[in-house]
């Protein structure tokens, strides 16, 4: 799979905007600010209907403007295309279509046209805190699953509910204790399989990860993931857990126990990486996170994701960029931004796509 | 827009308070109204009046009804030891198109919701509670949410702890979809389909 073209408007900094891409690799060169990483953003709309980096819509629509329209045409393994726009609009709001009819619910769209995206602020937002630890289990997971993205929707809701219901108990209010246990049983339910699929997620691609990071760095250094669930068992257990925290969950005026406070820990050579890494260990970790990612869409759903590698370069020294750039041919659809082609477009054999934006 | 006519301007902010009904709907309501003759306009506003001053809850199962009880409630030919729980009269009524349920019902008035401070003392629960003396069996029928899905755990607690026999109808009915939308095929199946929780 792989998106053929681009076409903007009031998006970012653009007025218009169109581009071809090519198939295999694509290389945005241009100055700071030019609109390298608006470009990425704009792919990534099409594919999972939302930013990468703004909070809310509005962000992503030109200054003096009232709405953007995001547009492209993805060509399927068999070479069939579909034509994706994501509009929004101050007044009304999102919408998605696909071959310009709107579809009534755009979750439909997520897992259609996987992406992957590696972004400088990645080493703080999914390295550095659980929340992006979550965040990329569900996004991975999500975009392979449908279920799973509706249980994940479903926690978050029984969970406001659940914190809501201590506030009021803790606040003496109504008796709350047994609408308590209608909620924790369904938390129960959604801990337990969530549980189940982020440890079978982690153990499905730790190792590839290990494969990956170890060629990254030649052999010379070894990388690994724990999966440190905030709660585990069978519903009934997880339900009993929960129930026995409520006392604490009151003085804490929230749920502290729960799928929402699952996280991960990331270590290199047995040393972990939040503490001990450097800029650049941190870096290669996440690339070879990344890969790994795609490469578990690409087994889970046969559709070999689109990679979008937003300043990939930054902050690599030159053997672990060539290592990277070996490791890109041939693995799909790549998107890569830099400022600095010449540095080390040296360093390719093959053939690329030059998008040169000025 | 802004109208040449006050009046016409309040016709359009009170309809637009209407649920389901923004300032455009609105406008085109005003507009139809005015085309309408003053004898069809008067028809609706009496009716409206008429619905307000004689329509109530019934005093057991809090259906909408003219007279309390209401006629499922008195009604001979009905299978009175099965009561269907639902949310709202809506659900009732879509359930009776269905024709499939001959049992009495018990509208709760709502979800259990902390999040909007809606207890379970907040809904005719308890109502339904002094009820079950001559029941055998209760089912359950509310919306697939998860505050339908949180009134589904609670109830079934408690009729367990009542020894009532409780089940709830299948979900044939796509999470996030409400009752009263579901065809009547989807609904019939729902009932046929109901399991014992
Ligand atoms: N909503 C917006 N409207 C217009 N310009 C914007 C908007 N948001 C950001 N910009 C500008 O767009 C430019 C491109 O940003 P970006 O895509 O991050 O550039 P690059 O990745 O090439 O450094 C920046 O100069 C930024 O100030
Ligand atoms: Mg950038
Ligand atoms: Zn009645």
């Amino acid at each position: 799979m792989y998106l053929e073209n681009l076409r903007l408007i009031n998006f970012r900094n653009y007025e218009k905007f169109e581009t071809g891409f090519s198939d295999k690799i694509n290389i945005i060169t241009g100055n700071n600010g030019i609109g390298k990483s608006s470009v990425l953003e704009a792919v990534h709309y099409l594919s999972l209907t939302k930013s990468f980096r703004a909070n809310r819509d509005a962000e992503a629509i030109r200054f003096n403007s009232d709405h953007f329209v995001s547009i492209g045409t993805f060509v399927s393994n068999d070479g069939i295309r579909e034509n994706i726009s994501i509009s929004f609009s101050k007044d009304t709001g999102k919408a998605v279509k696909s071959h310009g009819k709107i579809l009534a619910n755009s979750r439909d769209l997520i897992g259609k046209h996987p992406v992957v995206l590696l972004s400088p602020e990645d080493i703080i937002t999914t390295l550095g805190s659980p929340s992006g630890h979550r965040k990329f289990m569900n996004m991975t997971m999500s975009q392979v699953n449908k279920s799973h993205l509706s249980r994940l929707l479903s926690y978050r809701g029984v969970l406001r509910q659940r914190n809501s219901a201590i506030n009021l108990a803790a606040s003496g209010g109504k008796a709350y204790e047994n609408t308590l246990d209608a909620l924790e049983e369904q938390m129960g339910e959604l801990c337990n399989s969530i549980w189940e699929d982020r440890t079978k997620f982690i153990n499905d691609i730790l190792p590839e990860f290990q494969k990956i990071f170890s060629d990254l760095n030649e052999g010379k250094k070894e990388g690994t993931i724990e999966y440190r669930p905030s709660v585990s068992g069978t519903k009934n257990e997880i339900m009993e857990e929960l129930k026995q925290r409520r006392a604490s969950d009151f003085n804490m005026g929230f749920t502290t126990r729960g799928l929402h406070r699952d996280r991960l820990v990331f270590k290199i050579n047995g040393r972990t990486l939040k503490k001990y890494g450097s800029k650049g260990e941190n870096k290669t970790f996440l690339i070879a996170l990344k890969l790994t990612q795609g490469k578990f869409i690409e087994k889970r759903t046969g559709i070999k994701p689109i990679y979008l590698l937003d300043d990939v370069f930054m902050e690599l020294d030159r053997t672990r960029a060539i290592e990277t750039i070996k490791y890109i041919n041939g693995i799909g659809q790549v998107i890569i931004t830099t400022t600095d082609y010449e540095e080390w477009s040296g360093m390719i054999d093959f053939e690329v796509n030059r998008i040169g934006l000025s | 827009m802004s109208s040449s006519s006050p009046l016409l301007e309040k016709l359009v902010s009170e309809l637009s308070k209407l649920p389901g009904i923004g300032r455009k709907s609105a406008m085109r309501l005003s507009f139809y109204f005015l085309k309408q003759s003053k004898s069809e306009v008067e028809e609706l506003a009496r009716t409206l009046i008429e619905v307000k001053e004689k329509v109530r809850e019934c005093e057991i199962c809090f259906n909408f009804t003219e007279s309390s009880p209401c006629s499922i409630c008195l009604s001979k030919r009905r299978n009175r030891s099965i009561i269907c729980v639902v949310e709202e009269p809506t659900d009732l009524m879509a359930i009776e198109r269905s024709g499939e349920y001959k049992g009495l019902y018990h509208v709760i008035g709502g979800v259990i919701s902390p999040l909007d401070g809606i207890s379970p003392e907040d809904l005719h629960i308890k109502e339904l509670f002094e009820r079950l003396d001559s029941v055998e069996e209760v089912i359950i029928a509310t919306n697939p949410s998860i505050e339908g899905e949180t009134t589904t755990l609670y109830l079934q607690r408690e009729m367990k702890q009542r020894n009532i026999k409780v089940s709830r109808i299948a979900r044939g009915i796509p999470m996030g979809s409400a009752l009263e939308h579901a065809d009547q095929v989807t609904l019939v199946r729902a009932f046929e389909g109901r399991v014992e929780l």
